[in-house]
């Protein structure tokens, strides 16, 4: 059982202002959780939470104007539902939404789902944003218009920021019309350069909702639409272009919310590495010389590693800096944020040396390896 | 400025690319806006990475600032020169580093026209999606410096859903890398920060774009109404009916009027409104939604439909729209273009209340928009030889934009704040906003040097002088979004 130490639940904007002004006053980190729904940080002794369970509602939904506000304590269930409910959805595909993830943790870990891969991820629809600095002030920033140009887009900054930069206290997201009718097709291969060159030749064949690489290589797609006619045309599209026929996964929408709701067992961390398909074969036999499972979303544009013991995790840091990639640990027991390179830390050094001067949120951690430069 | 510390800056450049003459400068004074007027103390043409690097540290050692400039095409005046300041010209600065096809990715450098990428990705059937009406002109570091937009934002987004890399050199010279050639991010979005940052936080020296496939099959069709208010409405059924256009544009009377004058667009005769709906995708997708678009259309009683059946006459469809900025120049002396943008549904209360604002302002409004993202622009005509008209047109722009800010919206879609709107960010932001924002500045450039007197509030500008069309719009080269 992890111990969640002493933790402080605001009701309200002005009480996450004045505990983090007096904080600040007396130079005091706070760790921000949401609903622990990913990323648990173990207490110690020392540590100070500060929670945004309490901090909930759905402020503003324009469905005419696609956009939708709520605070960051909301269970991202909620807002799915609500948008549902007239037809719409947040096209980044929110995951751990059974876990009770809130809109706070959802775009401070960043962790996109599977059918992102059509039309974004959380930064492409978040268009406003409230937050608290580690000085206590409130701060607003984008808009509620889906386009807008004025300001800084502090917005996108605080999509996958780990509660480094600021206590997020509301979003305000760009949502999509929801599509009808949705089917999945299995496409088993031997190895992972065959599942590589299939989804090549998959993107060139079709917009996919989804195209995801599982544990045993095997690659599954998702197309959507509004009729099943629709579908049927686009499959016979797929199949003749392929010259293969095609296997469709009964209860596709099982299949999908168990995959965005993956559970893990206890110590291990899930780690996000973004990825191209060009460098996805090195980087994936050298995890896989460390015998850790992974799977890859996005049309493999992003490696979701399965790291059981910080030893690998430490080796996993090394790969990444070698390959000059970049890692973040998105679901685990964890007070560990990134890996790897990290070559951005010098500008994220400034940027939060003006958000959080006192180190209220933690420095930002990054795990360089064993065999760091 | 000390004569011993400009040496030192000219030489770091060949005397062809360091430009200080009177007439060298004069070129430099003005960018797409061009009421504004700074010249220069020098304009210095970089031609590498490492001459921005010392031209940097050169200008953060003396306080000198420095505006970057592709072609000077900005309609907020981003890119007018700094006051006691120099520019640091990067057309030369132009090419393709780098096209991965296979990735779906394009290196260029900032000076990269826009439209050349797209030319480029062509053969292997990829294209860079965002699309500003200047993009046979502008660059790819100018679009990054202010998120331009596009007609085709609405589905595909703004440049900034384009980017996924950067290498930038700061304000002191120093080099960093944001992002990469993923689709996906780890950490804070800090490539999501410096897009649209107006050229605050130094200069991106190379660029790593998205190319998406060209579309297999497209579908445009114009609609000719009676009024604005029925084509605001056509635009809300088609909304309503969970189709995703490309895009969805309008055009009022004026903007009518003009695109007709200007370039014999083939408009319906007596329509007071055009609306452009674009579909684009795969044939099949086009074929199911053109079957729910088209009765749709035909539903919301337009007095004509015109369906393009080439690529040629989406073109001129196109041509028409894109052209209305620069065409109202025909119908009048002198305007001034507005970007305003209000939630989609409230398009139709502002359209109403600029009519109303504008009859009492004694002046005409011509309406050019995208209907599908409540982004105006609202082109107010006058005639600057007539004493009056130009403080009239002034105060004019301030109360449409104060309206729009009021129904919900923003001082701007997709030009920026600039120089020209950087009075209205307090109507959008508290004190305590612009000050996190200014933390934010300081932190990355200790002096301000970059970009110095943009998008925050200051003192005004040394000059304010209508000049009318821009040369190249005159010329027909560049049209306005």
């Amino acid at each position: 059982m992890i111990d969640l130490g002493k933790c402080e639940s605001p009701q309200s904007v002005a009480e996450f202002s004045e505990i983090l002004t007096d904080a600040a006053k007396r130079r005091q980190p706070r760790t921000i959780r949401g609903a622990a729904s990913k990323i648990v940080v173990p207490a110690t002794a020392a540590d100070v939470f500060i929670t945004t369970q309490a901090y909930t509602g759905i402020v503003d939904h324009q469905a005419s104007d696609f956009t939708i506000t709520a605070r960051a304590g909301t269970p991202i269930r909620e807002v799915i539902a609500t948008l549902a409910s007239v037809g719409q959805c947040l096209p980044f595909d929110p995951t751990y939404a059974n876990h009770n993830a809130t809109v706070g943790g959802l775009v401070a870990t960043g962790l996109n789902g599977p059918c992102r891969l059509r039309y974004g991820g959380i930064r492409d629809f978040v268009i406003g944003c409230q937050h608290v600095d580690g000085v206590g002030n409130i701060v607003r920033s984008g808009g509620k218009v889906v386009k807008n140009a004025a300001g800084f887009d502090i917005p996108k900054l605080m999509v996958g920021s780990g509660g480094k930069l600021g206590l997020i206290t509301e979003v305000t997201f760009k949502v999509f019309p929801a599509a009808q009718c949705f089917r999945t097709f299995l496409f088993p291969t031997s190895n992972f350069q065959d599942t590589v060159s299939l989804i090549q030749r998959l993107v060139s064949i079709y917009e996919f909702e989804a195209i995801e690489i599982l544990e045993d290589n095997a690659v599954v797609t998702r197309i959507a639409g509004s009729t099943t006619n629709q579908l049927e045309a686009v499959s016979h599209h797929i199949a003749e272009s392929l010259h293969t026929p095609l296997e469709i996964v009964d209860d596709e929408s099982t299949f999908w919310t168990e995959l965005s709701n993956a559970e893990l067992p206890s110590d291990t961390w899930l780690v996000k590495v973004p990825i191209d398909r060009k460098r996805i074969i090195a980087l994936d036999g050298a995890i896989s010389d460390l015998h850790q499972s992974r799977r890859y979303t996005a049309g493999g544009h992003s490696c979701l590693a399965s790291i059981d013991s910080e030893t690998a995790l430490a080796s996993l840091a090394s790969i990444l800096n070698q390959q000059n990639l970049t890692g973040q640990v998105v679901v685990g027991n964890s007070n560990r944020y990134l890996l790897g390179r990290a070559g951005e830390i010098p500008f994220l050094q400034r940027i939060k040396s003006a958000m959080d001067p006192h180190n209220i949120f933690g420095a930002i951690d990054v795990l360089t390896g064993a065999s760091a430069p | 400025m000390d004569h011993h510390h400009f040496a030192d800056l000219k030489r770091i450049f060949p005397q062809d690319r360091f430009l200080d003459s009177d007439s060298a400068r004069i070129p430099f004074q003005s960018d797409g806006l061009t009421a504004f007027v700074e010249k220069p103390l020098a304009i210095v043409i970089a031609e590498t990475e490492d001459e921005i690097v010392r031209t940097l540290r050169w200008c953060h050692e003396h306080s000198v600032p420095f505006v970057a400039r592709g072609s000077g095409t900005s309609l907020s005046g981003g890119s007018l020169p700094c006051p006691d300041g120099i520019v640091i010209a990067l057309n030369r600065m132009n090419r393709i580093l780098e096209l991965d096809a296979e990735n779906r990715t394009a290196r260029v450098q900032p000076g990269t026209i826009n439209s050349i990428v797209s030319h480029a990705a062509q053969p292997h059937g990829l294209y860079y999606a965002p699309d500003p009406s200047s993009q046979q002109v502008c660059t790819i570091g100018g679009n990054v410096a202010f998120n331009s937009g596009g007609a085709h934002c609405l589905k595909y987004g703004m440049t900034s859903n384009h980017i996924l890399g950067l290498r930038v050199v700061l304000p002191d010279g120093e080099i960093v890398e944001l992002g990469g050639t993923s689709m996906e991010g780890v950490g804070p979005d800090s490539v999501g920060l410096f897009v649209g940052s107006e050229g605050l936080f130094g200069i991106a020296t190379e660029i790593t774009l998205r190319l998406l496939p060209t579309p297999k099959a497209v579908h445009t069709i114009t609609a000719g109404y009676e009024t604005v208010e029925q084509a605001g409405d056509a635009v809300s059924k088609v909304i309503e009916s969970g189709l995703l256009p490309a895009a969805m544009e309008i055009m009022d009377y004026w903007a009518i009027q003009a695109a007709m004058t200007a370039v014999k667009a083939d408009y319906p005769a007596g329509a007071h409104a055009i609306l452009i709906v674009e579909l684009d995708g795969s044939q099949d997708e086009i074929d199911h939604e053109k079957s729910q678009l088209d009765p749709l259309i035909a539903a919301t009683n337009p007095i004509a439909i015109t369906i393009a059946k080439t690529p040629e006459e989406r073109a001129e469809i196109w041509k028409g729209r894109k052209s209305a900025f620069s065409a109202v120049g025909r119908v009048s002396p002198d305007f001034i273009v507005q970007d305003s943008v209000v939630p989609r549904t409230k398009l139709g209360e502002a359209l109403g209340q600029i009519e109303r604002l504008a009859k009492h302002a004694g002046l005409r409004v011509a309406n050019v928009f995208h209907a599908g993202d409540g982004n105006l622009h609202p082109l107010i005509l006058y005639d600057g030889s007539v004493p009056d008209e130009l403080p009239r047109a002034e105060a004019l722009a301030s109360e449409i934009v104060t309206m729009c800010v009021s129904l919900g919206g923003s001082i701007t879609g997709e030009h920026g704040v600039g120089m020209e709107k950087r009075h209205l960010m307090p109507s959008m932001f508290s004190p305590t906003d612009l000050a996190a924002m200014n933390e934010i500045r300081v932190a990355i450039d200790p002096h301000s040097v970059s970009n110095r007197g943009k998008m925050f509030p200051g003192s005004e500008p040394a000059s304010l002088v209508q000049k009318g069309l821009h040369p190249l719009e005159q010329a027909g080269v560049i049209s306005r979004e």
